[in-house]
């Protein structure tokens, strides 16, 4: 007789419940022995389903816990949550299309470019609403800077309060000071930003919780009371941290540069808008010491040409360029900057004669009082050879269709991209496929940051005067940077020194600006047309009036061009051409194409139906608040204040 | 090709998709075993026309069986396969602009079809045509096994356990478009010598100097993707899901002396589920013709991938009583915990209580035969909800790669910004209550049901309300909500076969619902969720009717003149802005400027523009501060909830012959548009525009115009003239006739004879006729703005009316029982 088969019941733990022999046909109790298998499979069934003691423990299996324990750990966690600001803060050439903070596509709102028909007008009334709390909101292309978002004030906020409760017993004392420095930078950057942008705005220094509706729903904070803790996150940040943290990491001569620059600008601004004179003198001389941190490290000098400066595929170990954004193809992050500098590619508003006019003769003179042979004539091949280097490698030299002016900026495109034109671009100098490596900061900007700082001290703060010596540290060190074979062999030459004994007299120049610091704004000009400054610049100098081209036509013109010899094609039967192809004569009479006057058309290009923008006030100068934002505060009970002239 | 106008809908929609659909299925009970085998086959062809492939298969098998052991026990088992897949072309790997947008977005103008020279031109149509075929492939297992103990004739134990497993491959093929491309400047046609080619109006060559010839010109022929751009990829991902499901429950009757009826129950059900996904992506193909991973050549590869579990578990006990089946009485508790809280707050109790009474058993109504079934009931219940993602309560920091590229050469790894989070998150609960009535007469031929009910929604788990943008990041989420809900429902049947063999049956039912919030925050602002408002509502503005020139002051030249307006004219805080200025009223009524809706620099309210009523009557059209106590001129102009949702089938059969009709309505919903097929001058850019609104708008010369004067919004559907306001809210109420079948039976008698039970033929219509208000827009009352399978809330950019366009089908088809 065959043994019986057991059958055994275990429960998820693996202990035996139950073990049951069937039944066979001998026994009474057949009846009593099904209750029991019935009622074993049943209690161990209820038993399986839920005596798991952690049936219902499920954690995230993919994503970090922002808790202690979890995170901030050890070194490698800080670095890789201070690694999501690099990208917002460090833009460089941005990424494929995007136009944030980009030269040429981005910062296009300022009085060195005019595009054709109407230019793009300020803004004119309050929106029905402004902001948002998303990191990856869009900037303001009209304000050079952040919307009413407080999302990377709030980033920067946890990292130094996880800084102190959690990762300081997790490191040494050294990272917990290098880290808290880096967190801070960041906060003194993103309330930089949102200052230029809005003026008064709602400091927080720590996380706000959602329930401390007081705190939200606080009114704007005055700037100077906001920059005063800017300036104390600066100088943390340059007693903490590290002067060296690893190729392409943030460092102190890094921060340094980008401190000076914010410095400067909130100096200028207090002053040049009399806010607050102590304020001013305060962060000007931060301005010149931070820029001294830089200068002073002996890391950095003008030993590259300025067109390897924007266009080189790759920027490491150029002794200009303090930080730089690296872009490879291979890992699809690509830009589009160098293809609109490529000489095909339309960005829609142009280099203006204004702006050419400003360039200094590489005498050293402004164009009205060079002796130098040409300084009257403003074709643009001869503006390539007697005016400083600069405009040689920022514009094309020669007229150029795809310009609204047909002066052409290729400041952001190399020797070898504009020699595709009518071709087939490579994938490096056409669409959103650049790889040229982006300059982030540099050495130029610091040493124009602290001349500038210090020639406003001298003038109207008592500080010590501006010295050849200084001029030669920056000025004149930009200007002898070394120059590229080709344009050496095209004959542009560097020019003249800056002298203090003899200081160009510029007839342009405005009446309440004195001649050194007008010719350091006449240096940040040159150096940085396309880059993004001049519209800030233009903000703290209290010179938005430049922004109205009604001052001067010479914002509606491009250089002098022979047109029948160097651009025919505009010459043609084609109704864009009849009757809308004008040059400006030296006399002032406008001649239009008729189809027959060919050879009457030299003159001053006249960008096509080239108007001013409608009228602006010194509201203008700071962004307004929406009016949604102003409801909802009332509507809690509290207020928010409308930006000054909204 | 020359200037002329094309119908993109001829080139892209398919007018005839066939479909077929076969089941068959098999059962019988053999002794103590039963058993069930099903199988099903249906392929349905998509409807776009130059696809190479579109359509849908599904085969699906099951099979059941179940087995007495003996009086105490059976056994049950079965099994389930389906395999889903969905073939389509790959045009663009995006789901905010597919070709069903383009398809209507540009103007009559804008070229389809091939051009002379026999190429296709650059459109959705090219693409579709030219794309390779991507398939969404689905395959769904389950297995399940259980058991019914019979312990005694009154106490059973029943059990079953479930595992389901489901794949899903998403393959996107893509391509590189090569194309006569529309989007660039053509290019001159010229001879060997570089010469100009002239034509004739007919595209045939001439000569220079032929009457009517003209230089001729070609669209380029480019291939006009870029390397590895969108869609010249391969991409696959791979999902899986997997769950385990355990119902178990004891029940115990217990009658005494028959009148006191109980039964009994103590159950639980537990579920654990797991869902894993992962996609590979290679730009740069080097075949695009047979796109495969090893013929792309991107580097590097592009992958993802992420895992997320869950689970529940729940006991539950349940007593009910019936006293001589007049009076029933049900008491339910449930113990229910779930994983997506925090440890602490997993479980809840939940109880509900229901009673009824059947009056026509009562013996004061037997003596009557009009009332056969009278029946009211009433229930009061909770029970919780748990519907949200399963880590709301953890601020988690998501890691990736970021754009900045390390000294190193590679992108730096990042993790993001913790959210703001409540960590007291638990479950939501609904508490219903219900009071229902049954009526049946002249022996259930006439049968009513009515239900009242009201549903609250506690705990709604919501954003935290009121937060400004100063907290930096979105609102956290918590049990924060309440909703209310109140609503009924009226289901009416009627069946009768009158003597000559003529049946007759109907079934209607309408229902409505009206969802108000009952706390949430303090806002009081029109547009925020603010307690008490109705769910959907929409604020606008009262449109009076379009001015006219006679409203305006005009000048000299005829035209009406812009003024800036003064604090005599309007408000304060409107002074200095500019209008056209408007005359007195006829009684020297200062005019009522709408300065506050100029939201474009250059326009300026004229004649064909928008007259708005000035509700509030204080001399000027706005919103005031666009709260409760202050909303301007501003009224709730509509809901976008759909009510008096309805439906009714009307059906007859005689003598073999079958007829039936199914309507499906809504009585009343509105919304606001977006999009070019719903907004007048939405975006000159996009050329396309519906005739409704092409051949109807205002003009010096059509005064009478229901649209306003052209005016380019620049992609606003808020702006100017087209302000939310009730002129042009869109009714969406309709009522269509979603089917109409007419069938046959042959005689069961002809049928018996050769071993067949029953044999119908039938043809069906689906959607044919469709009645709405839309005034002749293109646009589907059923269709949801920016849903789709790809993109459930901003597909197409959400605009209004732009999707895959509803079927209309015909049908045909046998039913076979042996």
């Amino acid at each position: 007789m065959m043994k019986p088969n057991t059958i055994k019941i275990f429960n998820a733990h693996g202990a035996e419940y139950a073990r049951f022999r069937p039944a066979n046909k001998n026994s009474k109790n057949i009846r009593m022995k099904i209750y029991k298998y019935i009622c074993g499979f049943g209690i161990a069934c209820m038993l399986f389903t839920s005596c798991k003691k952690d049936f219902l423990d499920r954690p995230p299996l993919t994503s970090y816990v922002d808790a202690d324990g979890q995170y901030w750990r050890n070194e490698d966690d800080i670095r890789m949550y201070a690694n999501g600001f690099y990208t917002n803060y460090f833009n460089g050439y941005n990424t494929s299309f995007t136009a944030d903070y980009t030269p040429v596509r981005g910062y296009t709102f300022n009085d060195d470019l005019t595009g054709k028909n109407v230019q793009s007008n300020f803004e004119s009334s309050v929106p029905s609403s402004r902001g948002s709390t998303s990191e990856a909101a869009a900037w303001m292309s009209q304000y050079a800077g952040p919307t009413w978002d407080f999302a990377w004030v709030r980033k920067a906020n946890i990292f130094i309060d996880r800084m102190d409760n959690i990762a300081k017993a997790n490191i040494t004392d050294e990272a917990y000071r290098h880290w808290s420095a880096v967190a801070r930078f960041f906060r003194g950057f993103e309330y930089s930003r949102l200052v230029s942008v809005f003026g008064d705005v709602p400091y927080y220094g720590r996380v706000v919780k959602e329930s401390e509706l007081d705190s939200l729903y606080k009114d704007r904070d005055n700037r100077g009371d906001v920059m005063d803790k800017v300036y104390d996150d600066f100088k943390f940040v340059l007693d903490n941290i590290r002067d060296d943290d690893g190729a392409l990491f943030l460092n102190k001569t890094i921060a340094a540069a980008f401190i000076s620059r914010f410095m400067l600008f909130e100096g200028t601004y207090e002053h040049y808008h009399s806010l607050d004179a102590a304020r001013a003198k305060k962060y000007l001389e931060f301005a010149v010491d931070a820029a001294n941190v830089v200068m002073g490290s002996g890391k950095y000098n003008f030993g590259s040409d300025f067109k390897a400066l924007f266009s080189s595929e790759n920027l490491a170990g150029n002794p200009e360029v303090l930080l730089y954004r690296k872009y490879d193809a291979a890992l699809s992050i690509t830009h589009c900057i160098g293809s609109y500098s490529n000489g095909t590619e339309v960005v829609g508003v142009d280099p203006n004669l204004v702006l050419a006019k400003s360039f200094i003769m590489n005498d050293g003179n402004v164009w009205e009082h060079s002796s130098e042979p040409g300084a009257d004539d403003f074709s643009i091949a001869n503006l390539a050879k007697t005016r400083d280097p600069r405009f040689e490698a920022s514009f094309i030299d020669n007229a150029n269709p795809a310009s609204a002016t047909l002066l052409y900026g290729y400041k952001f495109a190399s020797r070898e991209a504009i020699t595709y034109i009518g071709k087939t671009y490579p994938a490096a100098w056409g669409s959103n496929t650049n790889t040229s490596d982006a300059p982030v900061i540099r050495l130029g900007e610091v040493v124009l940051n602290w001349i500038e700082a210090k020639a406003v001290l001298a003038q109207y703060y008592g500080g010590p005067s501006v010295t050849q010596a200084d001029l030669d540290q920056s000025i004149n060190a930009i200007r002898s940077r070394p120059l590229d074979a080709d344009a050496i062999a095209k004959g542009v030459q560097k020019t003249a020194p800056l002298t203090l004994s003899a200081l160009p007299d510029d007839p342009e120049r405005d009446a309440d600006v004195p001649a050194l610091i007008w010719e350091i704004r006449r240096e940040r000009r040159m150096e940085f047309v396309f880059e993004g400054f001049r519209l800030l610049d233009l903000k703290r100098w209290k010179k938005l009036q430049y922004m109205d081209f009604s001052t001067n036509p010479d914002y509606f013109l491009g250089p002098w061009v022979n047109l029948p010899v160097e651009l025919p094609t505009a010459l043609t039967d084609a109704a864009a051409s009849k009757g809308n192809v004008k040059v400006k004569k030296a006399g002032g009479t406008i001649v239009t194409y008729d189809g027959t006057n060919a050879s009457d058309m030299v003159g001053f290009w006249v960008v096509e139906n080239a108007a001013n923008r409608d009228g602006f006030s010194d509201k203008n100068y700071l962004s307004p608040v929406g009016q949604t934002q102003i409801d909802e505060y009332q509507d809690k009970g509290y207020t928010l204040s409308q930006t000054e002239g909204w | 090709m020359g200037v002329r106008t094309y119908d993109p809908y001829d080139y892209m929609i398919k007018e005839w998709a066939p479909t077929q659909q076969h089941n068959i299925s098999v059962g019988q009970t053999l002794n103590k075993t039963t058993y069930n085998i099903g199988l099903g086959y249906l392929d349905q062809s998509g409807m776009i026309k130059p696809a190479k492939k579109d359509d849908f298969t599904r085969y699906n098998a099951s099979l059941r069986l179940s087995n007495e052991i003996n009086k105490y026990i059976t056994v049950r088992a079965g099994a389930m396969y389906s395999r889903r897949n969905k073939e389509y072309p790959y045009v663009t790997s995006s789901t905010t602009a597919d070709p069903w947008l383009y398809l209507y977005r540009w103007g009559s103008l804008y070229p389809f079809g091939n051009d002379e020279n026999g190429d296709p031109i650059r459109s959705p149509v090219s693409e579709a045509g030219a794309a390779n075929t991507a398939n969404i492939l689905q395959n769904y297992m389950n297995v399940n096994a259980g058991a019914t103990l019979n312990f005694t004739r009154n106490w059973t134990f029943d059990f079953d356990y479930t595992f389901s497993n489901q794949e899903e491959i998403w393959n996107r093929p893509g391509t590189r478009y090569t194309a006569r491309n529309s989007w660039v400047a053509p290019k001159a046609r010229v001879d060997d010598n570089g010469g100009p080619i002239y034509v004739d109006s007919t595209g045939n060559v001439v000569s220079a100097t032929a009457p009517g010839a003209m230089p001729a010109f070609d669209l380029s022929y480019d291939t006009y993707t870029s390397l590895g751009a969108n869609p010249d990829h391969i991409y696959r991902r791979t999902t899986n899901f997997h769950s385990s499901t355990i119902n178990a429950y004891t029940t115990y009757n217990l009658n005494l002396k028959d009148d006191h009826r109980f039964k009994f129950m103590l159950g639980i059900n537990r579920v654990a589920a797991q869902t894993e996904w992962q996609s590979q992506q290679v730009n740069q193909l080097t075949d695009i013709h047979n796109p495969e991973f090893s013929f792309a050549v991107g580097s590097p590869p592009i992958v993802d991938g992420d895992k997320f579990w869950e689970s529940q578990l729940g006991y539950f006990g349940r007593i009910n009583y019936a006293f001589k089946d007049k009076y029933l009485i049900e008491g339910n508790l449930r113990y229910d915990g779930s994983s997506k809280f925090p440890r602490d707050l997993w479980w809840r109790w939940y109880p509900s209580v229901s009673a009824g009474w059947v009056i026509s058993k009562e013996n004061f109504m037997l003596s009557q035969d009009v009332v056969s079934f009278f029946k009211i009931r009433g229930s009061w219940g909770t029970i919780g909800d748990q519907t949200v993602p399963n880590t709301l309560y953890l601020p988690l920091m998501s890691s990736g790669l970021s754009s900045w590229i390390g000294a190193n050469g590679s992108r730096a790894v990042t993790v993001g910004t913790p959210p703001a989070i409540v960590n007291n998150i638990t479950w939501q609960d609904i508490q219903t209550k219900n009071l229902g009535v049954d009526l049946a007469f002249f022996e259930n031929k006439l049968s009513v049901t009515f239900d009242l009910f009201q549903r609250n929604t506690r705990n709604m788990i919501v954003p935290s309300e009121g937060i400004p943008y100063t907290f930096g990041t979105g609102a956290p989420q918590g049990n924060f909500g309440s909703l209310r809900t109140n609503g009924w429902e009226l289901t009416v049947e009627f069946n009768h076969r009158f003597k000559n063999g003529l049946g007759v049956n109907f079934r209607g039912n309408i229902s409505d619902a009206k969802t108000h919030i009952l706390e949430y925050g303090t806002s009081t602002g029109v547009n925020s969720y603010y307690n008490g408002k109705d769910i959907g509502e929409i604020w606008g503005y009262r449109t009076d009717r379009l001015y006219q020139a006679s409203d305006f002051e005009l000048g000299p030249d005829g035209n009406p003149q812009l003024i800036t307006l003064t604090a005599d004219d309007v408000p304060e805080e409107y002074a200095g802005k500019k209008a056209n200025q408007l005359k007195p009223g006829a009684h020297g009524e200062k005019p009522v400027y709408q300065v506050f809706l100029q939201n474009s620099s250059n326009f300026f309210f004229g004649p064909g523009d928008v007259k708005f009523k000035d509700l509030n009557g204080d001399g000027v059209i706005d919103n005031g501060s666009a709260t409760l106590d202050d909303h301007g001129d501003l009224a709730v102009i509509g809901n976008s909830t759909p009510r008096y949702e309805y439906g009714f089938r009307i059906g007859a059969d005689y003598k073999g012959v079958d007829i039936s009709l199914f309507f499906q309505g809504v009585g009343s919903r509105q919304i606001w548009g977006d999009g070019f097929l719903a907004i007048p001058g939405y975006n000159s850019a996009d050329g396309a525009m519906p005739a409704a609104i092409a051949d109807n708008y205002w003009t010096p010369d059509n005064t009478n115009a229901f649209y306003p004067a052209a005016y380019n919004n620049a992609g606003s559907n808020s702006a100017n003239n087209i302000q939310v306001q009730d002129r042009y809210l869109l009714n969406m109420a309709y009522l269509r006739l979603k089917n109409l079948t007419v069938g046959y039976s042959f005689s069961p008698d002809l049928l018996r004879k050769v071993g067949v039970n029953s044999f119908r033929v039938y043809g069906a219509l689906e959607n044919f006729i469709t009645w709405d208000h839309l005034r002749g827009l293109p646009i589907d009352p059923e269709a949801i703005n920016g849903y789709s399978m790809w993109n459930t809330s901003n597909y197409n950019l959400g605009r209004t009316g732009i999707g895959t366009p509803a079927f209309k089908s015909i049908s045909i088809g046998v039913q076979l029982n042996f």
